[in-house]
Protein backbone atom coordinates (compact mmCIF):
# COMPACT_ATOMS: atom_id res chain seq x y z
CA UNK A 1 0.00 0.00 0.00
CA UNK A 2 0.98 3.65 -1.23
CA UNK A 3 0.61 6.28 1.20
CA UNK A 4 2.16 8.99 -0.83
CA UNK A 5 1.64 12.85 0.81
CA UNK A 6 0.87 14.31 -2.72
CA UNK A 7 -1.65 11.97 -4.44
CA UNK A 8 -4.96 11.78 -5.08
CA UNK A 9 -8.23 11.21 -2.63
CA UNK A 10 -10.51 8.90 -3.91
CA UNK A 11 -13.48 10.91 -4.29
CA UNK A 12 -11.59 13.48 -5.90
CA UNK A 13 -10.60 10.75 -8.52
CA UNK A 14 -14.06 9.40 -9.10
CA UNK A 15 -14.97 13.39 -9.83
CA UNK A 16 -12.25 13.41 -12.00
CA UNK A 17 -13.13 10.62 -14.33
CA UNK A 18 -17.21 11.30 -13.43
CA UNK A 19 -15.99 15.14 -15.65
CA UNK A 20 -13.73 13.35 -18.26
CA UNK A 21 -16.66 10.84 -19.20
CA UNK A 22 -19.23 13.35 -19.71
CA UNK A 23 -16.62 15.58 -21.45
CA UNK A 24 -16.08 12.91 -23.67
CA UNK A 25 -19.79 11.68 -24.08
CA UNK A 26 -20.69 14.74 -25.12
CA UNK A 27 -18.07 15.61 -27.42
CA UNK A 28 -18.72 11.90 -29.03
CA UNK A 29 -22.24 12.51 -29.60
CA UNK A 30 -21.77 16.03 -31.42
CA UNK A 31 -18.83 14.65 -33.49
CA UNK A 32 -21.06 11.62 -34.41
CA UNK A 33 -24.20 13.65 -35.24
CA UNK A 34 -21.98 15.98 -37.94
CA UNK A 35 -20.04 12.93 -39.26
CA UNK A 36 -24.39 11.69 -40.24
CA UNK A 37 -25.00 14.73 -41.26
CA UNK A 38 -21.90 15.27 -43.06
CA UNK A 39 -22.31 11.75 -44.72
CA UNK A 40 -26.19 13.04 -45.55
CA UNK A 41 -24.57 16.03 -47.62
CA UNK A 42 -21.59 13.97 -48.91
CA UNK A 43 -23.73 11.94 -51.67
CA UNK A 44 -25.85 15.08 -52.93
CA UNK A 45 -22.50 17.13 -54.07
CA UNK A 46 -21.80 13.84 -55.97
CA UNK A 47 -25.55 13.92 -57.30
CA UNK A 48 -24.92 17.57 -58.47
CA UNK A 49 -21.07 17.12 -59.40
CA UNK A 50 -22.31 14.05 -62.03
CA UNK A 51 -25.95 16.40 -63.32
CA UNK A 52 -23.62 19.12 -63.83
CA UNK A 53 -20.96 16.92 -65.48
CA UNK A 54 -24.01 14.90 -67.73
CA UNK A 55 -25.13 18.60 -68.35
CA UNK A 56 -21.99 19.79 -69.93
CA UNK A 57 -22.07 17.09 -72.33
CA UNK A 58 -25.84 17.33 -73.36
CA UNK A 59 -24.96 21.04 -73.87
CA UNK A 60 -21.93 21.05 -75.57
CA UNK A 61 -23.74 18.71 -78.51
CA UNK A 62 -27.65 17.95 -77.66
CA UNK A 63 -27.47 15.28 -81.13
CA UNK A 64 -24.52 13.21 -79.89
CA UNK A 65 -25.34 13.45 -76.12
CA UNK A 66 -25.44 9.29 -76.29
CA UNK A 67 -22.07 8.76 -77.49
CA UNK A 68 -20.48 11.65 -75.46
CA UNK A 69 -22.11 10.11 -72.74
CA UNK A 70 -20.62 6.80 -73.52
CA UNK A 71 -17.39 8.12 -73.80
CA UNK A 72 -17.48 9.74 -70.59
CA UNK A 73 -18.13 6.46 -68.51
CA UNK A 74 -16.18 4.54 -70.49
CA UNK A 75 -19.41 2.12 -70.95
CA UNK A 76 -21.78 1.70 -73.75
CA UNK A 77 -24.84 3.86 -73.08
CA UNK A 78 -28.01 3.32 -75.09
CA UNK A 79 -31.44 5.89 -74.92
CA UNK A 80 -33.30 3.05 -76.94
CA UNK A 81 -36.27 4.04 -74.30
CA UNK A 82 -37.58 6.85 -73.08
CA UNK A 83 -35.81 6.75 -69.72
CA UNK A 84 -32.83 5.55 -69.23
CA UNK A 85 -31.47 4.77 -65.49
CA UNK A 86 -27.99 5.11 -64.42
CA UNK A 87 -26.99 3.15 -61.37
CA UNK A 88 -24.03 4.56 -58.76
CA UNK A 89 -22.54 3.30 -55.67
CA UNK A 90 -23.83 4.29 -52.34
CA UNK A 91 -22.61 7.50 -52.40
CA UNK A 92 -22.52 8.23 -55.98
CA UNK A 93 -18.78 8.48 -57.04
CA UNK A 94 -18.98 5.75 -59.44
CA UNK A 95 -21.25 3.90 -61.51
CA UNK A 96 -22.38 0.61 -60.41
CA UNK A 97 -22.74 -2.86 -62.04
CA UNK A 98 -25.37 -3.95 -60.62
CA UNK A 99 -28.81 -2.58 -59.93
CA UNK A 100 -29.23 -0.49 -57.14
CA UNK A 101 -31.29 2.33 -55.19
CA UNK A 102 -29.33 4.80 -56.29
CA UNK A 103 -29.56 6.26 -59.93
CA UNK A 104 -29.93 8.75 -61.58
CA UNK A 105 -33.02 8.82 -64.76
CA UNK A 106 -32.74 10.31 -67.66
CA UNK A 107 -35.41 11.07 -69.86
CA UNK A 108 -33.83 12.26 -73.11
CA UNK A 109 -35.68 13.35 -76.12
CA UNK A 110 -35.35 14.73 -79.48
CA UNK A 111 -38.31 16.59 -81.51
CA UNK A 112 -37.49 18.12 -84.91
CA UNK A 113 -34.76 20.36 -83.64
CA UNK A 114 -35.83 20.47 -79.96
CA UNK A 115 -33.27 18.32 -77.63
CA UNK A 116 -34.49 17.87 -74.16
CA UNK A 117 -32.49 15.90 -71.37
CA UNK A 118 -34.82 15.76 -68.06
CA UNK A 119 -32.61 14.57 -65.13
CA UNK A 120 -34.50 12.77 -61.54
CA UNK A 121 -32.00 11.53 -59.00
CA UNK A 122 -32.80 8.75 -56.74
CA UNK A 123 -31.13 7.77 -53.51
CA UNK A 124 -32.03 4.41 -52.07
CA UNK A 125 -34.95 4.80 -55.06
CA UNK A 126 -36.37 7.87 -53.61
CA UNK A 127 -36.15 10.99 -55.38
CA UNK A 128 -33.82 13.22 -54.15
CA UNK A 129 -35.33 17.10 -54.76
CA UNK A 130 -33.07 20.09 -54.90
CA UNK A 131 -35.28 22.84 -55.98
CA UNK A 132 -38.60 23.34 -56.59
CA UNK A 133 -38.56 22.22 -60.38
CA UNK A 134 -37.06 19.49 -61.80
CA UNK A 135 -33.76 19.55 -63.48
CA UNK A 136 -35.08 20.25 -67.48
CA UNK A 137 -32.67 21.30 -69.95
CA UNK A 138 -34.25 21.93 -73.39
CA UNK A 139 -32.06 23.01 -76.11
CA UNK A 140 -32.87 24.20 -79.50
CA UNK A 141 -30.21 23.07 -82.18
CA UNK A 142 -29.48 25.07 -85.12
CA UNK A 143 -27.10 27.56 -83.58
CA UNK A 144 -23.92 26.37 -81.85
CA UNK A 145 -25.18 26.02 -78.07
CA UNK A 146 -21.85 25.51 -76.45
CA UNK A 147 -21.26 28.05 -73.32
CA UNK B 1 -12.04 19.74 -2.21
CA UNK B 2 -8.50 20.42 -1.38
CA UNK B 3 -5.36 18.26 -2.95
CA UNK B 4 -3.07 17.66 -0.03
CA UNK B 5 -0.34 19.57 -2.53
CA UNK B 6 -3.31 22.32 -3.23
CA UNK B 7 -2.83 23.03 -6.67
CA UNK B 8 -2.33 19.99 -8.84
CA UNK B 9 -5.96 19.56 -8.61
CA UNK B 10 -6.89 22.84 -9.71
CA UNK B 11 -3.84 21.97 -12.85
CA UNK B 12 -6.48 18.97 -13.41
CA UNK B 13 -9.24 20.79 -13.61
CA UNK B 14 -8.30 23.50 -15.82
CA UNK B 15 -7.32 20.60 -18.51
CA UNK B 16 -10.67 19.64 -18.69
CA UNK B 17 -11.95 23.35 -18.91
CA UNK B 18 -9.95 23.79 -21.42
CA UNK B 19 -10.43 20.51 -23.01
CA UNK B 20 -14.25 21.62 -22.86
CA UNK B 21 -13.70 24.98 -24.65
CA UNK B 22 -11.57 23.25 -27.66
CA UNK B 23 -14.16 20.83 -28.29
CA UNK B 24 -16.98 23.20 -28.14
CA UNK B 25 -14.98 25.65 -30.30
CA UNK B 26 -14.33 22.40 -32.82
CA UNK B 27 -17.99 22.26 -32.87
CA UNK B 28 -18.91 24.95 -33.71
CA UNK B 29 -16.27 24.90 -36.71
CA UNK B 30 -17.78 21.92 -37.77
CA UNK B 31 -21.39 22.87 -37.86
CA UNK B 32 -20.10 26.47 -39.71
CA UNK B 33 -18.29 24.29 -41.97
CA UNK B 34 -20.99 22.00 -42.67
CA UNK B 35 -23.70 25.22 -43.10
CA UNK B 36 -21.57 26.46 -45.63
CA UNK B 37 -21.52 23.30 -47.30
CA UNK B 38 -25.19 22.80 -47.29
CA UNK B 39 -25.12 26.57 -48.91
CA UNK B 40 -22.78 25.64 -51.21
CA UNK B 41 -25.30 22.41 -52.24
CA UNK B 42 -28.28 24.63 -52.63
CA UNK B 43 -26.50 27.31 -54.93
CA UNK B 44 -25.00 24.56 -56.76
CA UNK B 45 -28.57 23.47 -57.39
CA UNK B 46 -30.07 26.89 -58.21
CA UNK B 47 -27.27 27.37 -60.44
CA UNK B 48 -27.95 24.02 -63.02
CA UNK B 49 -31.78 25.32 -62.36
CA UNK B 50 -30.09 28.72 -63.65
CA UNK B 51 -28.70 27.39 -66.79
CA UNK B 52 -31.37 25.25 -67.78
CA UNK B 53 -34.10 28.36 -67.95
CA UNK B 54 -31.74 30.33 -69.40
CA UNK B 55 -32.22 27.50 -72.60
CA UNK B 56 -35.95 27.82 -71.51
CA UNK B 57 -35.59 31.10 -72.56
CA UNK B 58 -33.55 31.32 -75.05
CA UNK B 59 -35.60 28.65 -76.72
CA UNK B 60 -39.07 30.81 -77.13
CA UNK B 61 -36.58 34.39 -76.81
CA UNK B 62 -39.04 37.44 -76.49
CA UNK B 63 -36.86 40.30 -75.18
CA UNK B 64 -39.94 41.58 -73.64
CA UNK B 65 -40.38 37.80 -71.87
CA UNK B 66 -40.74 37.57 -68.03
CA UNK B 67 -39.48 34.65 -66.59
CA UNK B 68 -40.86 33.68 -63.41
CA UNK B 69 -38.53 33.91 -59.96
CA UNK B 70 -35.56 35.68 -62.46
CA UNK B 71 -34.74 39.30 -62.99
CA UNK B 72 -34.07 39.39 -66.58
CA UNK B 73 -31.84 42.15 -67.51
CA UNK B 74 -31.13 42.55 -71.75
CA UNK B 75 -29.23 45.39 -73.10
CA UNK B 76 -28.49 45.29 -77.06
CA UNK B 77 -24.70 45.25 -77.76
CA UNK B 78 -23.86 45.84 -80.95
CA UNK B 79 -26.53 43.75 -82.51
CA UNK B 80 -26.22 40.75 -79.75
CA UNK B 81 -27.83 40.53 -76.77
CA UNK B 82 -26.38 40.40 -73.28
CA UNK B 83 -28.70 38.58 -70.89
CA UNK B 84 -28.68 39.63 -67.49
CA UNK B 85 -30.30 36.17 -65.29
CA UNK B 86 -30.61 36.80 -61.62
CA UNK B 87 -32.52 34.94 -59.02
CA UNK B 88 -34.39 36.98 -57.35
CA UNK B 89 -34.60 35.05 -53.98
CA UNK B 90 -30.70 35.05 -54.13
CA UNK B 91 -28.59 37.65 -56.21
CA UNK B 92 -25.38 35.25 -56.27
CA UNK B 93 -26.98 33.26 -58.24
CA UNK B 94 -27.06 35.10 -61.40
CA UNK B 95 -24.99 34.37 -65.55
CA UNK B 96 -24.21 36.93 -68.14
CA UNK B 97 -24.79 35.98 -71.33
CA UNK B 98 -24.07 37.01 -74.87
CA UNK B 99 -26.29 35.85 -77.60
CA UNK B 100 -26.52 36.28 -80.93
CA UNK B 101 -29.67 35.70 -83.33
CA UNK B 102 -29.46 34.86 -86.66
CA UNK B 103 -31.86 33.97 -88.73
CA UNK B 104 -33.97 32.64 -86.04
CA UNK B 105 -31.03 30.78 -84.18
CA UNK B 106 -29.43 31.39 -80.81
CA UNK B 107 -25.50 31.64 -80.57
CA UNK B 108 -24.04 31.87 -76.97
CA UNK B 109 -21.07 33.63 -77.54
CA UNK B 110 -19.73 34.04 -74.10
CA UNK B 111 -21.40 32.70 -70.51
CA UNK B 112 -19.86 34.48 -67.09
CA UNK B 113 -21.11 32.84 -64.06
CA UNK B 114 -21.94 34.65 -61.17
Amino acid sequence: MMKGKKGFTLTEVLVSVAIAGILVVAVATVFIRYHRLENRYAFKENILTEIENIYEIFTGSPADFEANLSDYFQREIKFSEVETYLYYDGDFRKLSDSETGNYLLLAYSQEENLYSLKITPHHRGEIIKFTESEFLREIRVGGNNEE
Amino acid sequence: MKNKDGSTLMIVMAVFVLFAILAAALSVLFFVNLRTRINEIEERALYIELENDVYGFLYEFNPENEVPGYTVEIENVDGNYQIIFTNSDNQKIRAEILVSFRNGNYQILSWRKG
